[in-house]
């Protein structure tokens, strides 16, 4: 009776998790579902702008993640908190901090602005607001995936013949491979969502999580399941695949 | 076949050795000693003073390590592990031909979790080998082994290094490793106690501790002199001789191991006997033939 009970409870859990791909089926006029030119812009941003922050999430992150994983002082301890604290924070909050830090009124701000680059409501905000999103996401994960790479095998390609840099790629990445590109599925699934900071600092151009809400309180609820349809064929299929591929090689 | 080490670390533990690797050289010690941590200062893993090659990057020593249990790249098949150090289009071709001259290349498409213990030794060997080095270093090579394995491969490491005019410096607590080796050099806490050739030391212990590392069984001290015997080397005599006193008897897979006070505690190894004749409390009287006992420095 006890096992049935928890079956009983696991199955509900599960339903209650799985109901929103329900109400996606169910819930849209597809009949009259189309996406819009403002739709396309916002799809085209966020990918765009997902991707190249994705590149910089990994080329900055991984040495970091790297640090974290192999160093153990009190200064990788503060380090990995500092890393930490975007992530806790709530978005809104974070976002306000940095239009007071990026504003066009605020130091750094002033400062990229005579170099020509402006961080609020631009393409270059948007990919900040991302990179402050999906980067604490990615050292975090990644940092776990190379912690479980023991030492005794980059050491011993040093042994071989090998720098340290080579003895990473020729190693280290590779035994990392699956647990790496699962972090980096997290932190894409990351940018892409983000919704607080960019609402702040990057409200244009909007990528799709400020265009689903502009285009709610503009059209309604059944207007937005296209463009719903979409930023999930974005963010779902790729980043579960390679989670479940990570799980499965342990 | 000959190789001057003289080296001081301070981190992790302070040590300072000075040996000669001749041949296969056991560097053997208990546990704790700093037997590993020599072997990767040599590797160039750990920070060290000293000569040979203190001065360079691990990736610019001629050496080859072997750390315990083999470490294979899982991700890589053999060949690409034996490939793994060489440069050029032709590596995985030489490595084949490396492979084949050790008579591995059937191991060639296996990756680690597929051989045996005996077979991942010798893979690695061979990996060590095509680096080319001029000094090979092993970390307990027996220690995942069994005891057939362990002597089959030691046989085959030491006639393949051999071939090659290799130095070998294996770290070992095992005797068994260190009763082939060419050239003991002992490691105690306090540094290098005792080196020479492995016959001469097995004969011939310097100290109390080189004893113990040797695997002499019964030490004790005599009118102020301290000596060496093997519990297989004590005899039973049948009246004159040290009178002693059975404390425990128990029958072994080789006969019969015996725990005796003469007074000092002694151990004895019988080949034969009956366990009813050595009851606890039972008299006896011991004898060290000459030859077999041991006087220590």
């Amino acid at each position: 009776m006890l096992a049935r009970a928890r079956q009983g409870l696991l199955g509900l859990v599960l339903a209650f998790l799985a109901a929103p791909l329900v109400g996606l089926c169910m819930g849209g006029n597809w009949r009259a579902a189309v996406l819009t030119p403002g739709d396309l812009a916002a799809i085209a941003t966020s990918l765009l702008g997902g991707a190249v922050a994705l590149l910089v999430v990994a080329l900055a992150g991984t040495p970091l993640a790297l640090y974290l994983a192999r160093t153990h002082t009190r200064l990788a301890l503060a380090a990995e908190a500092l890393v930490l604290a975007p992530m806790l924070m709530p978005t809104l909050a974070l976002g306000i901090l940095l239009a007071t830090l990026y504003g066009p009124a605020a130091p750094l701000g002033r400062l990229f602005a005579r170099l020509g680059i402006v961080l609020t409501n631009s393409p270059a905000a948007f990919l900040l607001a991302t990179l402050y999103a999906a980067l604490p996401v990615y050292v975090l994960a990644a940092r776990a995936a190379l912690a479980e790479v023991p030492q005794d095998y980059a050491q011993l390609a040093r042994t071989l013949g090998d720098s340290p840099a080579r003895a990473f790629f020729r190693v280290t990445l590779p035994l990392a491979r699956r647990g790496l590109a699962a972090a980096l599925a997290l932190a894409w699934v990351r940018a892409l969502g983000e919704f607080g900071i960019v609402l702040i600092i990057a409200y244009f151009p909007a990528g799709m999580p400020v265009r689903l809400w502009i285009d709610v309180q503009d059209l309604g609820l059944q207007a937005v399941f296209p463009l719903v349809a979409v930023f999930l064929a974005a963010t779902l299929p790729l980043p579960l695949w390679i989670s479940l591929w990570a799980r499965v090689a342990r | 076949m000959r190789l001057d080490v003289d080296y001081t670390l301070r981190q992790p533990v302070p040590l300072q050795a000075r040996f000669t690797v001749h041949g296969f050289t056991a560097l053997l010690g208990r546990s704790g000693t700093g037997k590993t941590t020599l072997l990767k200062a040599l590797a160039g893993l750990l920070p060290a003073q000293g000569t040979p090659w203190a001065d360079l990057p691990p990736d610019a020593r001629p050496i080859g390590y072997l750390p315990q249990n083999a470490l294979l790249f899982p991700h890589l098949t053999m060949l690409e592990n034996v490939a793994y150090p060489l440069r050029g289009a032709d590596r995985l071709a030489r490595a084949r031909a490396l492979l084949a001259e050790l008579g591995l290349e059937h191991l060639a498409h296996r990756r680690a979790g597929e051989l045996s213990g005996g077979q991942g030794q010798r893979v690695a060997l061979a990996r060590a080998l095509a680096r080319g080095a001029r000094l090979l270093l092993l970390d307990e090579p027996s220690a995942a082994l069994d005891a057939m394995t362990r002597d089959a491969m030691l046989d085959w490491l030491i006639a393949t290094a051999a071939a090659r005019a290799l130095p070998v410096l294996a770290a070992t607590h095992d005797t068994a490793v260190a009763a082939r080796a060419d050239w003991i050099v002992l490691l105690a806490a306090e540094g290098v106690i005792q080196q020479g050739p492995a016959r001469a030391l097995f004969e011939a212990p310097a100290t109390a501790e080189a004893a113990i590392l040797l695997g002499y069984e019964n030490i004790f001290t005599q009118d102020g002199v301290s000596y060496a015997i093997r519990a297989a080397d004590i005899e039973l005599a049948t009246a004159d001789g040290q009178p002693a006193t059975i404390l425990r008897a128990r029958e072994t897979g080789t006969g019969l191991h015996l725990e005796c006070a003469a007074p000092q505690p002694l151990v004895v190894h019988r080949q034969s006997g009956d366990l009813a004749d050595f009851a606890p409390g039972t008299g006896v009287f011991l004898r060290f033939p000459a030859g077999r006992l041991k006087r220590l420095g």
